[in-house]
């Protein structure tokens, strides 16, 4: 019996492992979305999490601070001051503590490689491997989206073409949805891509532990710069240091000492340290009052333990009610979006379409000019779109061929949000359009329930794309980006 | 159970589940090319459930001995076994702060050093070279268009891979070749007379250190400022609840 519960105790998760789910789970806090398929929309996505979380991911509450780094390139001073601060206070207070204790993506690498396989170890190769996130992160996150930022199309490279936490958290979550089965049609060459690094990475993370980490994180590039300067972290007391290099041989990632930019300050080697050389920054208060406990004084050391003993406990409770909170206030706030009410129209293929006043704009900005959609008396064509969005400003062309194309035929093409990119945007390269520029109604506070994308069935992807006839009856519906040969055919099916 | 049976053991359930899950690994990447390369555009939910539950049966199995290992490592439980990475370097800082070169080859050591010196020099100065090479090249508007992107980023990528492979290439026999000296140089470090470790940590670096605290903590908060007055949270949101698919790879 005692060696069973000995053995159960074995199973234990340590206190890194605990944390590491309770913010998997706190930066995921929407459960709901999981169960609808859809993507969160509410304010508190105006926040960077910490760590690599993708927040196309359904759970996702916050945004993920490389997607947002990336599409700051393109749109404007203030989002990258805002980005650039928040990523600079995190590095600051955490470095690559993040990675060990945060980082949702970090956490499941690690379950991969507690899968019992021979391992790989690290080597000179490694060594020189983790070299490669620096280069990932000029490429792919800083350079990449600045060249094409100057040519007004905003490309986040390294969201696109390689992190597998997207593909992931958000694309296989959102596919592995009923709800969303209308995305398959979007699948190409990009997803067969990323799917095919996913599932290479993931194998590799099995055998080689935390690969996506040590080798070709950016974030963790950017953080490991940090990592000498962050108040929070591992630091080596070099006066107790008998350089009997423990903690290197014991650590499994690249560390040439312990608390350099490889260091995600997991602590274990604190566990090793003959000398307890090795300790945690940001903890003098604690400290402080241990060093009050008169050494002879058994009483008080008893005493401590058992404050200790509650102050964990309470903060336990603490966390466990934060969450729980979390979750509630998700699973009660993010209301689902709505359709506009609209009688017995509706928003699929064969529906009379719901109708709506759309903002007209230019590029100076709002006309003061309104448009229903579905009282134009001809053909309409609605896509929705945005300047953030790369293949929604790449297929605007073939939109404005279409209108010019056809005399009989509207072409509108609604905005997402009003950000002050898209007047400029418009003014730039679609100053003289046969396209009818419009807005989506937009209420206070930044969040779009009850749009006129939601009511025609957006689920918080772009572009979408929607074709009515002549009577305001929809005949085509597209959830992803379109070609022209598309378009033409959609047109001539709505003609008749 | 004997220790050599359980080492046995375990051995083979290694063995199997490598196999099983590499396989799996592979099942999936061949079935999500067949499904890329079958033409069957658009594609739809019930083909590509058609197509992966054909390797139903290799993914389950690897999941299922996934599962029976952590099993037989609950009831076969073994000892951890540190990691042995390589201590070279560590060890060679060590003699190097203690070590007194007048006692022994400083010839020798420094010939080795320098060679050290080179092979980084020489990685440092190919990838510079790679850097710069496509740098030019990015700095070239003409190579990234606009209705092109992803067959403009085939390109540079394979512009990239060279520039950095190279470079690579060289620090893989680099990395050797110091380890080699490192390893000749230990030997010679000690057989130099050592003298006490040189005292380290300083009340300057702590005030360094403080003032880049200090520093960075401002720059931080003038950023988030500025970038809240100007409303940049907004194309935060924007982004994050409007979610461009393409960008996420779902194209």
């Amino acid at each position: 019996m005692g060696n069973f519960i000995n053995k159960l105790k074995a199973l234990r998760p340590t206190k890194r492992k605990l944390m590491q789910l309770y913010f998997a789970l706190l930066f995921n806090a929407n459960v709901k979305g999981f169960a609808t398929g859809n993507i969160y929309t509410g304010n508190t996505k105006v926040a960077c999490v910490p760590g690599i979380n993708c927040y196309s991911c359904p759970g996702a509450v916050g945004a993920c601070p490389l997607g947002s780094l990336q599409g700051a390139f393109s749109a404007g001073h203030s989002t990258l001051f805002y980005v650039g601060g928040i990523l600079l206070l995190y590095s600051l207070l955490f470095g690559r503590m993040i990675c060990g204790w945060l980082c949702p993506f970090g956490w499941i690498q690690e379950l991969f490689y507690k899968i019992k396989t021979p391992k790989l170890k690290k080597s000179p190769i490694t060594r020189l491997l983790s070299y490669l996130k620096y280069v990932l992160l000029v490429v792919f996150v800083v350079l990449i989206p600045i060249l094409y930022a100057l040519r007004d199309t905003p490309l986040p490279a390294f969201c696109k073409y390689i992190c597998p936490a997207g593909t992931l958290e958000g694309g296989l979550t959102l596919l592995a949805n009923k709800v969303n089965a209308s995305y398959f049609s979007m699948l190409g060459p990009i997803f067969t891509w990323k799917f095919l690094l996913l599932v290479s990475i993931m194998i590799g993370c099995i055998f080689v532990f935390r690969l996506f980490c040590r080798f070709l994180c950016p974030l963790g590039a950017l953080y490991g710069l940090f990592n000498k300067l962050s108040l929070f972290g591992i630091k080596l007391d070099k006066p107790k240091c008998v350089d009997c290099n423990r903690c290197i041989s014991h650590c499994q990632m690249d560390i040439r000492y312990v608390g350099d930019q490889e260091c995600i300050s997991c602590g274990e080697c604190r566990e090793v340290c003959p000398t307890g050389a090795i300790q945690w920054k940001g903890v003098g208060l604690i400290k402080l009052r241990q060093n009050e406990i008169p050494e002879n004084s058994p009483q008080a050391a008893e005493k401590h333990a058992k404050a200790k003993k509650i102050t964990r406990a309470v903060a336990a409770v603490a966390m466990l009610a934060v969450l729980a909170g979390t979750m509630a206030y998700y699973w009660v706030s993010d209301t689902p979006r709505q359709a506009y009410p609209g009688g017995d129209r509706g928003n699929a293929v064969g529906d009379l379409c719901y109708g709506y006043e759309l903002e007209i704009a230019d590029g100076n900005g709002l006309t003061g000019e309104k448009i229903d959609p579905t009282a134009t008396g001809e053909v309409t064509v609605i896509n929705f779109w945005g300047t953030w969005c790369t293949p929604c400003v790449n297929e605007l062309p073939y939109f404005e061929r279409i209108a010019s194309e056809y005399e009989n035929v509207t072409v509108l093409a609604v905005h997402g949000m009003a950000t002050v990119t898209a007047p400029a945007y418009i003014a730039e390269y679609y100053p003289q359009s046969e396209i009818i520029f419009a807005y989506d109604y937009v209420p206070e506070g930044g969040s779009q329930e009850n749009g006129y994308y939601t009511t025609l069935g957006g689920r918080g992807t772009y572009p979408y794309t929607v074709v009515l006839d002549k009577e305001g009856v929809i005949t085509e519906i597209f959830f992803s980006s379109v070609t022209y040969d598309d378009l033409h055919n959609a047109v001539e099916k709505a003609l008749g | 159970m004997n220790e050599n049976v359980k080492k046995t053991l375990r051995l083979v359930y290694q063995l199997l589940v490598t196999v099983a899950l590499i396989g799996a690994g592979l099942c999936l990447i061949v079935a999500c090319v067949g499904i890329y390369q079958s033409g069957d555009r658009p594609f739809s939910r019930e083909a590509v459930a058609a197509a992966v539950g054909g390797i139903a049966v290799p993914v389950y199995a690897a999941l299922a001995l996934v599962v029976l290992g952590f099993v037989l490592a609950w009831v076969l439980p073994q000892k951890e076994t540190a990691d042995k990475p390589d201590l070279s370097l560590p060890t060679l800082r060590w003699l190097q702060q203690r070590a007194d070169l007048s006692g022994g080859d400083a010839a020798g050591i420094t010939r080795l050093r320098n060679r050290r010196r080179l092979n980084t020099t020489i990685t440092a100065a190919l990838l510079a070279v790679g850097a710069v090479i496509f740098l030019v090249y990015a700095c070239n508007f003409d190579h990234f268009h606009r209705s092109e992107i992803n067959s403009s980023m085939i390109k540079a990528m394979w512009i990239l891979l060279p520039c950095v492979g190279v470079p690579f290439a060289y620090g893989v026999f680099a990395a050797y070749d110091s380890r080699a000296c490192v390893t000749k140089e230990i030997a010679l470090l000690r057989q130099c007379p050592q003298t006490a470790a040189p005292a380290e940590g300083s009340a300057e670096n702590v005030a360094w250190l403080t003032a880049a605290r200090i520093a960075i903590l401002l720059i931080a908060v003038l950023l988030l400022v500025i970038g809240l007055l100007g409303d940049g949270f907004k194309d935060v949101l924007t982004k994050a609840v409007n979610i461009c698919t393409e960008c996420i790879g779902l194209g």
